[in-house]
């Protein structure tokens, strides 16, 4: 073992933290139970600010730790990553040299943060991650020397791959990878083409993002458009793949199809980009709950997104 | 140094934002930008909550805004995050200054802010670690209710039936109020896997009841008792 520190990555935690922090502690019933409720508060404000450095999706609002009733009833610092599940964040104080899961937060975790904070609680460190614990003695407690570096968590949670709510869109819930035509096409000409497309089914009501999509070096941009259909309880999905704004032209054979929740492609829904081609567009419609997937292909490179409406 | 942070910066550049190669390059530049010398420090009430909104904006723009402004690409490092943080410290105190406190000083050199530093008169409110059991105490005698205590109680004795109430149609023992109590009054817990096996119904059909509806109620129930969600966030 060697003695050299690896630097780790520094959350501030500021006025606002512990003002929220303070807000929960007051409401619990001994000091004892507050005390771990400020520091459960801390803990998952931080790694949410972490977080939000990366373009990691959250939703503090479904968390349990920001839940007066869970908060008193259990020992809990969950927070909920959106799309993928509650991870814990784990308090660990600055000598200990492991730290403790309550059962509460034994069920349901995608996995463990380590959460070390500063003396003067002006500062957190990330310590690491650990995915599975063993549940057979209960509490747990597990060493530090466990636990695997962040950039192990940030791999195990691309994998997880839940379908995109597209009804989450239209509450202005978007996935940071998708963005506003504005973000995406900062500067670009291309951005006013788009832009002055007709509307979509005549609705004033529609959303449309967009995400880059990387194809083994060649980079294109997916468009999707949502909005309710004429039909009811139908909505209208609209696809446009666009060429990046260092290229005029999509990748020659760029391959777009659209397949079921199978798997299976749908016939009459496919295109493909020829030379010169500058779009490839493709519309369908669906109900409320089914699922699609959108696959790009490029020689040997494929890209599927899933989605939900 | 100034070619290791330039293959670093390049690093994350090179992949569109949001993806995961480029979070990994993120995660290790920003622990690298963290350690570097010369960043500002201040013990203004505001600087934490400042800090914490540079590195957010470095993540999203050290590829669309920054740009080497002197041979030192250390240097111009940290001038551009010195130059976000202290304009963001003025602004979230400028947001709450109501007299008019002249702050218009140039940006000195690097870490010579003390004008700054003097406005901070009370420095942060916050406890330490080693304060933090009195400073709970003193913030709990200020609230006047026990309001854990109201819950606990409501759960034994459920006194309009909500909890006894609640059970999925074709299992009445799975309703809330022994739900409630085997997994938030017993010390450990029972699992699901357990409390399902006692009733003798499917797992899924248990834990949809808890989560679908036990936990909502349980959650107008403490609305009702008094508890306040954080609600400016």
């Amino acid at each position: 073992m060697n003695n050299t520190k690896i630097p780790l990555i520094k959350i501030p935690l500021s006025q606002e933290a512990h003002t929220i922090a303070k807000h929960f502690a007051a409401q619990q019933a001994t000091p004892l139970k507050g005390k771990q409720v400020y520091l459960n508060t801390l803990a998952v404000y931080a790694v949410d600010n972490y977080l939000k450095w990366l373009q990691i999706a959250t939703d503090l609002s479904q968390s349990d730790s920001w839940n007066p009733i869970c908060q008193t009833l259990s020992d809990v610092a969950d927070l909920v990553l959106t799309n993928i599940g509650q991870l814990e964040c784990c308090r660990v104080l600055p000598q200990e040299k492991s730290f403790w899961i309550s059962p509460q937060a034994t069920e349901n975790r995608v996995g463990y943060i380590a959460v070390q904070f500063s003396e003067n609680l002006n500062e957190v460190n990330l310590l690491g991650f650990i995915i599975d614990v063993n549940t057979s003695h209960l509490p747990i407690q597990i060493p530090l020397n466990r636990l695997q570096p962040l950039e192990c968590f940030l791999d195990y949670i691309s994998t997880y791959k839940t379908p995109i709510n597209l009804h989450d869109w239209l509450k202005t819930q978007v996935e940071y990878s998708w963005q506003t035509i504005e973000d995406l096409f900062r500067g670009s000409s291309l951005a006013l083409g788009v832009r002055n497309e007709p509307q979509f089914n005549n609705q004033s009501i529609f959303i449309r993002r967009g995400k880059q999509i990387d194809l083994g070096g060649d980079r294109v941009i997916l468009l999707l458009t949502f909005s309710p259909s004429s039909i009811e309880n139908e909505w209208d999905i609209g696809l446009q793949v666009y060429p990046t704004e260092r290229q005029i032209y999509l990748p020659s054979d760029l391959q777009l199809v659209v397949l079921d929740e199978r798997g299976i492609p749908f016939p009459n829904l496919e295109a493909r980009a020829r030379d010169e081609d500058l779009c490839l567009q493709l519309a369908l419609s669906g109900r409320q709950g089914e699922l699609f997937s959108v696959k790009l292909t490029l020689a040997d490179v494929s890209i599927t997104e899933d989605f939900l409406i | 140094m100034d070619e290791r942070l330039k293959q670093m910066i390049a690093a994350v550049c090179q992949h569109p934002a949001g993806s995961l190669q480029w979070r990994r390059a993120i995660h290790r530049l920003l622990i690298e930008l963290q350690q570097l010398p010369g960043l500002l420090k201040s013990s203004h009430p505001d600087y934490l909550h400042a800090l914490n909104l540079t590195w957010e904006k470095v993540s999203r723009d050290i590829c669309k805004d920054f740009e080497p402004r002197s041979h030192s690409l250390q240097q111009s490092l940290v001038h551009w995050i010195n130059s976000y943080l202290y304009w963001r410290i003025k602004d979230l105190h400028s947001l709450k200054v109501t007299n008019s406190i002249s702050l218009d000083r140039p940006f000195g050199r690097e870490g010579s802010i003390s004008f700054i530093e003097q406005l901070s008169d009370t420095g942060l409110n916050t406890p330490s670690l080693s304060g933090i059991d009195a400073y709970i105490e003193q913030l709990q005698q200020q609230t006047l209710q026990r309001l854990s205590l109201k819950i606990e109680y409501y759960i034994e004795q459920d006194p309009f039936k909500k909890l006894q109430d609640c059970y999925p149609r074709d299992y009445p023992n799975c309703h809330c109020q022994l739900l409630s109590q085997r997994r938030y009054l017993k010390e450990p817990p029972d699992t699901f896997q357990n409390i399902a096996q006692v009733l003798n119904m499917p797992l899924k059909q248990l834990t949809n009841h808890w989560y679908g509806r036990c936990k909502p109620l349980l959650q107008e129930i403490s609305k009702e008792l008094g508890y306040q969600p954080f609600e400016n966030l």
